[in-house]
């Protein structure tokens, strides 16, 4: 074992393997017993001089052997080449003239100490000057060799250069130096990351201490603002033993936050593998602040930057567009000086002024055109800043022909001033207007014309929307309920103003209503009370209309109070005159038949015949009072009807049978068809109805000798027809025979029927009242056939 | 010899139906008021009355309702007569037995009263 220790060592001393510094240490902690050994080893090496020799030389070290003076006696090529003398030189040379100077001493002392037997052996690091002159540091280990006797004989010296170490190990300390000095904060952490070192700049930074640094974790440091990513890829980095640079906000003991430019690097040993991280960081707090800054100044100076684009953008479009509204506009444009001379005019200006740019830009205005009144004008807004606008101004404008016509037109000046406010040119714009003011007039002629004729028609006119909110209501109207348009707007519900009663109101508005259901159209009586309290029956018609974009009722009322009452009157007069008629008629009727039979007894046949003509003439009489009390009831809607049931066909033979019996029988009557089932009317009024029929129809046919009388059935009606073989009636006249007062006039001439021609306006209503129809069919000279229909219930 | 009472404002009215009534072999009581009627009814004791509707004292239905309305003079047949077709209509509520609307036939009224004679 010990054996091999030496080999080794020796082998390392002088032979090819450089020795290492653990080679070193091993020689130097051998015992005294080991190095007595390796001595003795040494020697026999050395005795046994071929082999000795042959190692000597060849040695990776150098190796000098030297006598006790110190002088040099045998150096191998090695030291040669390491010092740069030669053996030959050498030989002639003290160590110490190569040896630094700084370093004599030392190896003095050493080399005493073994020439005085203190010692045996020493090493230490010197340097040496080369020939060249460059200093190299070696490593210097010097033994005693002893003779047989134990007597020191010389003294061996390994050599080995350490120059590159040296400065190594310079570097190392400069650098330590430095990492302590550094402005950099540097950690140094084991692969947990568990601080092995901080520098000062550290303690400066964070304000923990170096010893309360160790051993921490710099997790410590974490403001919590700093993303989670980011320590990831920290970790991930580097554990894959790259370098990672990034940004920190960390945080100081005292808890303000700082931010850290770092570079974290793994430290890897020989083999390669990472055995620490090394962290340098830099406080880039300041540099954080100032870079926000700049960035703020960045961007506010972008945003300005673009602010001020946008504008020139703007400004630009806005002249462009200027630019295209002065050349599109109708307006015809001048952009005059103060002085009134022309800078610029657009299209239209030149082409009414039937001239070319150059024959304006330049020229004053009114030497151009003289015109001391609208030079005046000029004057006054140059002078007062103010502009001046006219609407529709009549002008006598040249046409291109040169003919003078009457022209409008909006005429404006308007003063364009600088930032002090002098007026530094004039706008000069002139639109012509002239169409519009034409069709305005016309409009208005218009208007007026249908003003006029709503506001001086007799009737009633208003217009109104959905609401009740008036937009026409005439004079007229005004005069009818003697409020205004204003008033009747100013009310919420007008209706409430001219329909108090509730019951009354709610049937207008149901009218209104109807208006829209039956297709827009509705017309009607109404009675509303007026604003002096009086109350008016109005005829009033609705139609729906589309205006100004909303459906409308137009509405014109007739006032037709005054007709009303007079018509009332009328049916009073009538009812009371026929009333007053009965009376003396009942005792003319009693006492002609008391003396009919007063003159039967005494067989006076004269006075007979003329009783019996006056009893005739009392019952066309009587006959008459009832058809104007009839005629009145229909006027009054008291025309009642009392319906039963009755046998149709035998109502019809009665009456048939009276009136040839009234008649004196000069037409035949056929009844012709019958219903199966009695119907249900008034008896009374259709009786009336065939009798009147049937009276007519003998009146009307003096010439004709039968009267035919049909009864039909048709489903739930039945009609009656009364045929005869008269005069006819012409085809112009037959609208008018249901109408009160109404009477064959043609015949009139010839025959004289007279009668008040209320018999077939009386049918009629009773027909209608029973919802029948009546009509006729006639041809002249040919004959008529009376029609009439009643539902059978 | 059967009675009768006749009640008209119109005087030639009241001679004429007097006077037909009469040659009809009546005995009748013409009176052109019909005041204290039921005191007229109780002395005369008609067998039938012929009532006008309007008479200028009192509405004739009402009178034929005071007729009508006596234990006495109700079962008396109370014929009313009128110019107005529409008042004639009502007259069964009063109490009356029969309308006859003016101008009537001498023959209609003997009719009437012989129907409500029996």
């Amino acid at each position: 074992m010990k054996k091999k220790i030496v080999d080794l060592v020796v082998s390392a001393v002088v032979g090819d393997i450089c020795p290492s510094d653990a080679i070193l240490k091993k020689i130097q902690s051998l015992s005294v017993s080991e190095f007595s050994e390796l001595r003795a080893y040494i020697k026999s090496l050395w005795q046994d001089d071929e082999k000795f020799h042959g190692i000597f030389k060849s040695a990776g070290i150098g190796i000098v052997v030297a006598n006790m003076e110190g002088y040099p006696i045998e150096v191998n090529s090695t030291f040669e080449k390491m010092i740069g003398y030669s053996r030959t030189q050498l030989a002639k040379m003290d160590f110490y003239d190569f040896t630094y100077p700084d370093d004599i001493a030392l190896d003095q002392s050493f080399f005493s100490e073994i020439k005085e037997g203190k010692r045996d052996k020493y090493d230490l690091e010197k340097r040496y000057i080369r020939k060249d002159g460059r200093v190299i540091w070696v490593h210097v280990t010097v033994s005693l060799i002893r003779g047989a006797d134990n007597k020191p004989m010389w003294t061996i010296g390994a050599i080995r250069e350490i120059t590159k170490r040296k400065q190594t190990e310079e570097q190392l300390r400069q650098l330590a130096e430095a990492v302590k000095q550094s402005p950099a904060t540097v950690v140094i952490t084991d692969l947990d990351g568990n601080i092995q070192y901080v520098n000062p700049k550290f303690t400066q930074i964070t304000g923990y201490s170096i010893k309360e640094a160790a051993g921490l974790n710099p997790r410590i440091l974490k403001s919590g603002i700093t993303p989670p990513e980011v320590y990831n890829e920290l970790w991930m980095t580097i554990k894959q033993g790259k370098i990672w640079q990034g940004e920190f906000l960390n945080k100081k003991k005292n808890g303000e936050l700082y931010w850290e430019a770092a570079s974290i690097s793994p430290i890897k040993n020989e083999q390669g593998v990472i055995t620490h991280f090394v962290a340098v960081k830099e406080d880039i707090t300041g540099r954080k602040k100032a870079e926000e800054v700049r960035e703020r100044l960045l961007r506010d100076l972008k945003k300005k930057t673009n602010e001020v684009q946008s504008l020139a953008d703007k400004l630009k479009n806005e002249r462009d567009l200027l630019e295209i509204i002065q050349e599109n506009t109708k307006a015809h444009l001048a952009y005059l000086d103060p002085d009134f001379n022309f800078i610029n005019v657009n299209s239209a200006y030149m082409n009414g002024a039937h001239s070319t740019r150059e024959e304006l830009i330049g020229k004053n205005y009114f030497e151009l055109r003289p015109n001391p009144e609208l030079k005046a004008v000029f004057e006054r807004v140059r002078k007062t800043g103010r502009a001046v606008e006219f609407k529709a101004r009549p002008f006598n404008f040249p046409s291109k022909e040169g003919d003078k016509e009457i022209t409008y037109w909006d005429w404006t000046l308007i003063p364009v001033k600088n930032d002090e406010g002098k007026v530094v040119g004039l706008v000069y714009s002139l639109l012509d207007v002239t169409e519009e003011k034409y069709r305005e007039q016309e409009i208005r002629e218009g208007n007026w014309r249908l003003n006029m004729i709503i506001e001086s028609v007799d009737d009633g006119i208003t217009v109104s929307d959905s609401n009740g909110h008036f937009e026409v209501f005439n004079t007229k109207m005004k005069e009818i309920t003697g409020y205004t348009m204003d008033e009747a707007n100013a009310t919420i519900d007008f209706t409430k103003l001219i329909y108090p009663d509730r019951d009354a109101r709610k049937e207008a508005l149901r009218g209104v209503h109807e208006t829209i259901i039956k297709g827009g159209y509705r017309e009607g009586e109404t009675t509303i009370t007026a604003k002096d309290g009086s109350r008016k029956i109005l005829l009033v018609s609705t139609s729906l209309i589309h205006y100004k974009n909303k459906d409308m009722f137009l509405s014109v009322y007739r006032d037709i109070t005054t007709s009303k009452a007079l018509d009332k009157q009328k049916d009073e007069f009538l009812s009371i005159a026929s009333h007053e008629l009965k009376t003396p008629l009942t005792s003319i009727k009693l006492f002609t038949q008391i003396l009919h039979q007063y003159l039967l007894g005494l067989n006076d046949s004269r006075s007979m015949h003329f009783i019996s003509r006056m009893e005739a003439q009392v019952d066309k009489l009587t006959g008459l009072v009832k058809d104007l009390l009839d005629v009145t009831r229909v006027q009054t809607g008291r025309l009642e009807l009392t319906r039963k049931w009755f046998s149709i066909n035998k109502l019809i033979k009665e009456v048939a049978s009276e009136v040839g019996l009234s008649t004196g029988n000069t037409h035949r009557i056929l009844i012709k068809g019958s219903v199966k089932q009695p119907i249900r009317a008034d008896k009374e009024r259709i009786e009336q109805v065939i009798r009147n029929l049937l009276d007519n129809a003998i009146k009307y046919s003096p010439d004709g000798d039968k009267i035919i009388v049909r009864i039909m059935e048709r489903e739930e009606e039945i009609t009656i027809s009364v045929q005869d073989f008269g005069i006819g009636i012409g085809s112009d006249q037959k609208i008018y025979i249901f109408e009160q007062f109404y009477q064959a006039r043609e015949d009139k001439k010839q025959k004289g029927f007279l009668g008040l021609g209320l018999g077939l306006y009386i049918c009629s209503a009773i027909i209608k009242a029973h919802t029948g129809k009546i009509w006729v069919e006639s041809e002249l000279q040919k004959g008529s056939t009376f029609y009439f229909t009643i539902p059978r219930k | 010899m059967r009675k009768i009472l006749v009640v008209d404002d119109e005087e030639s009215i009241l001679e004429a139906i007097t006077l037909a009534l009469e040659m009809e072999g009546f005995e009748v009581l013409a009176l052109n008021c019909g005041k204290n009627i039921v005191e007229k009814v109780k002395n005369f004791l008609p067998d039938l009355i012929i009532l006008d509707i309007l008479i200028p004292c009192e509405d004739g239905r009402e009178i034929c309702k005071e007729i009508k309305s006596n234990s006495d003079t109700k079962r008396i047949p109370v014929v009313m007569i009128s110019a107005h077709q529409l008042a004639g209509e009502s007259v069964y509520e009063y109490g009356g037995d029969a309308f006859l609307p003016k101008p009537f036939e001498v023959e209609e009224l003997l009719t009437t009263i012989r129907e409500h004679l029996k």
